[in-house]
């Protein structure tokens, strides 16, 4: 018996090696739950993974990598330089020291920016030009939607553009692409925006993000709006949620159901598995022996002695709500994280959430 | 003096800050000067107004934002150059 235990992960190793040789396996595309912000896993049936966006949140994407037994990232991908984007990538780059390095070419201002800059020059990744080209892994193909380049332009319409291809399968994603780069696609990348079974929205399903012809040009089974659970920014908007209904759409929310994973066929079909909610099932990537753990969450935000930007990284918390944390406890500290309801605003719902949460604690 | 950047502006009501830690923030677009644009990097001092009343002023830093494209730009001009065209992984 104890041989048969020893035996038994090496044969399912050797049938696992057998499958991906084989390319056998589907293609698995993960929109994680960041919070707000944008972070997709693309793995290939041959085993090769990309990553496009790793959130805002320095460590989450990492540990999910990590938790989901990924060994090598090929390619990481920042559709565009915002820190919802970009914040994680500089975690992703130091762990996983992938061969190559895409960004938009249009340089940001911020520390975040450069952080992200120099973890790629520590990791050794040579920097691709975000050019219209193929990224093959295996038979899935990658085309890369070129921005337009234009520096004059922000950087959410300098979105780098992901078009996903296996056998007949499509997918499709435009980082934060608002109307105007939708606009200049439809002129100079018209072919390649076309008939997708899933599209994910654009810019957090925002009202400035997908437009109706682009939506019309793709014309989705389905969309994936990547979104932080009670958000200030109203993502995703009504009217982007409607524009995909007008259009046929089913729509998977990060924010509601937590982590997306799409598992597609080169026969085009596909399966949609939920974290959270109706329909929800484990992913079905376990973590790999060998890996060390991920590690320990960062401390909590202490509300008794938290900055009046420190406070704004809790759920629910904006500029008003932190500054009347720190003049509630000037007046008696909090004794505990229930006592969040003698702020303004914070009723028995989103007290669940920020508990939920776990990022706030008294001490 | 602390000193703020513009990441992004969110829809016509807020404004996301990094502050010197790269830890980023929103504030409400009314508290930023109406010419700040992304990327600006924004100069915040307070001063005693009234007895009672303490006043912060922000002000857009005219150079601050070339000089960290700048800065950018060259950390990319340094990373090793990947191949052109198509590619296999």
């Amino acid at each position: 018996m104890r041989r048969f235990r020893v035996l038994l992960p090496l044969l399912l190793s050797a049938c696992w090696a057998v499958v991906t040789a084989q390319g056998a396996g589907p293609l698995r595309i993960h929109f994680v739950d960041v919070g707000q912000g944008d972070a997709v896993l693309i793995q290939s049936p041959t085993g090769q993974n990309v990553v496009y966006d790793a959130g805002e949140n320095q460590t989450r994407m990492r540990d999910y990598l990590a938790g989901a037994g990924v060994r090598q990232v090929g390619v990481a991908i920042a559709s565009h330089n915002h820190a919802d984007h970009i914040g994680g990538l500089p975690e992703v780059l130091t762990r996983y020291r992938p061969a190559y390095y895409m960004d938009n070419g249009i340089a940001a201002s911020t520390l975040t920016h450069a952080r992200v800059l120099a973890a790629a020059a520590a990791a050794g990744s040579q920097v691709l030009e975000p050019t219209s080209r193929r990224l093959s892994l295996g038979e899935v193909a990658l085309h890369v939607v070129s921005p337009p380049g234009i520096a004059d332009w922000d950087q959410n319409d300098n979105s780098i553009g992901l078009l996903v291809e296996y056998g007949s399968f499509r997918l499709s994603m435009a980082g934060d692409a608002e109307p105007r780069e939708w606009a200049w696609w439809r002129t100079h990348a018209p072919k390649l925006l076309t008939d997708v079974q899933l599209h994910k929205a654009s810019h957090h399903g925002s009202i400035h993000g997908d437009t109706p012809a682009g939506i019309a040009a793709l014309s989705p089974e389905a969309v994936v709006v990547s979104a932080g659970h009670g958000n200030l920014y109203g993502h995703p908007d009504p009217a982007a949620l409607q524009l995909y209904a007008d259009n046929g759409a089913r729509v998977y929310r990060t924010d509601v159901q937590g982590t997306v994973i799409i598992e597609a066929e080169a026969s085009g079909a596909y399966t949609v598995r939920v974290e959270r909610g109706e329909g929800a099932q484990p992913p079905p990537a376990a973590p790999m022996p060998g890996l060390p753990p991920p590690p320990a969450q960062a401390s909590c935000v202490n509300v008794n002695t938290a900055s009046f930007v420190d406070l704004q990284q809790i759920i629910h918390l904006g500029p008003e709500r932190a500054q009347q944390i720190i003049d509630l406890r000037r007046l008696q500290p909090f004794r505990s994280v229930n006592d969040f309801v003698r702020v303004s605003g914070i009723g028995a719902a989103r007290l669940q959430d920020i508990i939920a949460e776990g990022k706030a604690c008294v001490r | 003096m602390p000193r703020y950047t513009i990441d992004r502006f969110e829809g016509a009501d807020w404004i996301v800050l990094e502050d010197d830690q790269a830890r980023t923030f929103r504030i409400p677009r009314h508290w930023a000067p109406v010419e700040a644009r992304e990327g600006d990097v924004l100069d915040a001092s307070d001063e005693q107004t009234a007895p009672a009343v303490r006043s912060v002023r922000v002000a857009v830093d005219p150079t601050g934002r070339d000089q960290r494209l700048a800065d950018a730009k060259r950390l990319r001009e340094q990373l090793p150059r990947g191949p052109k065209g198509d590619l296999s992984l």
